[in-house]
Parts: structure tokens; sequence; C-alpha cells
């Protein structure tokens, strides 16, 4: 049986979480974006004017709540398998390192 | 002056704002010290700034859609793309502010690791934004409301 964890480890799962979301709903809004460039909606400047503004609300939304729900699924594996916060934090730093610039350089040569 | 014209102004003068606002969590929570009451007050109004510019966009959004958006495509189609880049660029910076700054808020005293991570978080958001603002008076040059 897991020990229940300590209202430290919780908040720090919970702490480490929120920076998952931070990672989380960014990737998955450029990856909803390629997504619709696989499809062919935004390859051409006449179907970028069609756009409803609804589809930026609603990959927005959907990508939050992606965001959201990997969130509460690291919190919840956080609080089964306790370990080291500090080298976790570490890994999500060195992962933002990554995705940010990936993020940012997707975004920009997929408009 | 119409008032979707000082909404854009005040949509990019919040920009700006959060952008400066951003990078004093950054700087703040650099070495993983535990904010006091008034850092935590600061962290929560970076995250406010950001997502208050954001918000501001997201309402003039269907009037640039409507009174812009084809004549922007008109002049330039590279201005037209780029603020689509900014309109991407803008949801990473408010996802990363408030990722950092619920971390920075519920981490517990001694776990110093997160809160340097929070402040990695909100210095990327910072550069991000700043990318935004750029890339908004880029557009806003070519044509605005």
């Amino acid at each position: 049986m897991t020990p229940t964890p300590s209202a430290e480890e919780r908040r720090s799962a919970l702490a480490l979480a929120a920076l998952v979301f931070g990672l989380a709903a960014p990737s998955t809004y450029v990856l909803e974006r390629l997504y619709e460039y696989a499809r062919g909606d935004s390859v051409n400047p006449v179907l970028i004017l069609r756009t409803l503004d609804t589809v930026y609300y609603w990959r927005v939304g959907v990508a939050v709540w992606w965001g959201a729900s990997v969130a509460g699924l690291a919190y919840a594996l956080l609080l089964r398998r306790p370990g080291s916060a500090a080298a976790r934090a570490a890994r999500l730093s060195l992962a933002a390192l990554v995705l940010v610039p990936v993020i940012a350089v997707v975004a920009w040569v997929f408009p | 002056m119409t008032a979707l014209r000082v909404l854009q102004s005040v949509h990019g003068q919040l920009g700006v704002l959060a952008t400066a606002a951003l990078l004093h969590p950054a700087l703040l929570l650099r070495r993983g010290q535990r904010p006091s009451r008034r850092g935590r007050w600061a962290l929560v109004l970076s995250a406010g700034f950001a997502v208050l510019a954001w918000s501001a966009g997201v309402f003039i959004y269907p009037d640039y859609r409507r009174v812009v958006k084809r004549p922007l495509f008109h002049l330039s189609t590279e201005a037209g793309l780029l603020f689509e880049v900014k309109e991407h660029f803008a949801v990473a910076v408010v996802c990363l502010a408030l990722g950092g700054l619920v971390a920075a808020l519920v981490a517990p005293a001694g776990e110093r690791a997160i809160r340097r991570a929070a402040a990695l978080m909100f210095a990327l958001a910072s550069a991000l934004s700043a990318l935004v603002v750029g890339l908004g008076v880029y557009v806003a040059s070519i044509h605005g409301f």
C-alpha cells in the first residue's frame, strides 16, 4: 500500500504539475496548428482570411483543457511515485529550455 | 480616434507592461528564495498583466477580423501572417506565466529548485512577450484600426 503523501509532498507535486501545464498547453496549441496545416486549412492566405475567429478560441480552449489534463495526470503520478522534487524541477527546466524555442520556431514557420 | 483604436492602444500598452512585469518574477525567484508577501503580490500582478493584455487582444479580435485582417493581408501578406504568429506566441506567454505563478506560490519553503524552474518559465514568458510586442507594433505600423 502506498503511504499517504504529506502536505509538503502534495504541494511539491502541485507546483511541478503547474510547470507541466505551462509546457503542455502551448505544446498542444502548436500541435493543433500543425494538424490544421497537415489538413491544408492554413496554407493559403485566402483560407486564413475565411477562418472564423472562433477557431482561435477553440484552439486555445482545447490546448488549456489538454494542458490541465496532462498536469492533473502528472500530479497523480507524482503522488504515487515520490521522488526528488529538485531533480524533477531540473528536468522540467531543461524541457522548458528545449520546448519553448521549438514552439516559437514552429509557430513562426507555420503561422 | 475610434474606440477600437483606443482599445488597440491599450492592448499594446498592456503588452509592454506585461513584458516588463514578467521579468520581475524571473529575477525575484532566480535564486529559489521563497517570496515575501509583497513578492507574492508582485507574482500575481505580473501574471495578471499578461492575462489582461491577452484578454484585451481577445476582446478586439472579432473586430480585427472584421475591419483589419483583410486590408492587412491585402497590403502585406507577410504582416498578416506575422499577426498569426503573434497570437500563437501570446497563448504561450499566458500559459508559461500561469504555470510559473502557481508553481512559485504553492512550492514548499525548502523547494528552491521548483522556484528556480518557475523563474525560468517567467523569463521565457517575458522573452516571448517581447516578441509579441515587437510583432504587434510592426503589424500595427502596416495597418491598424
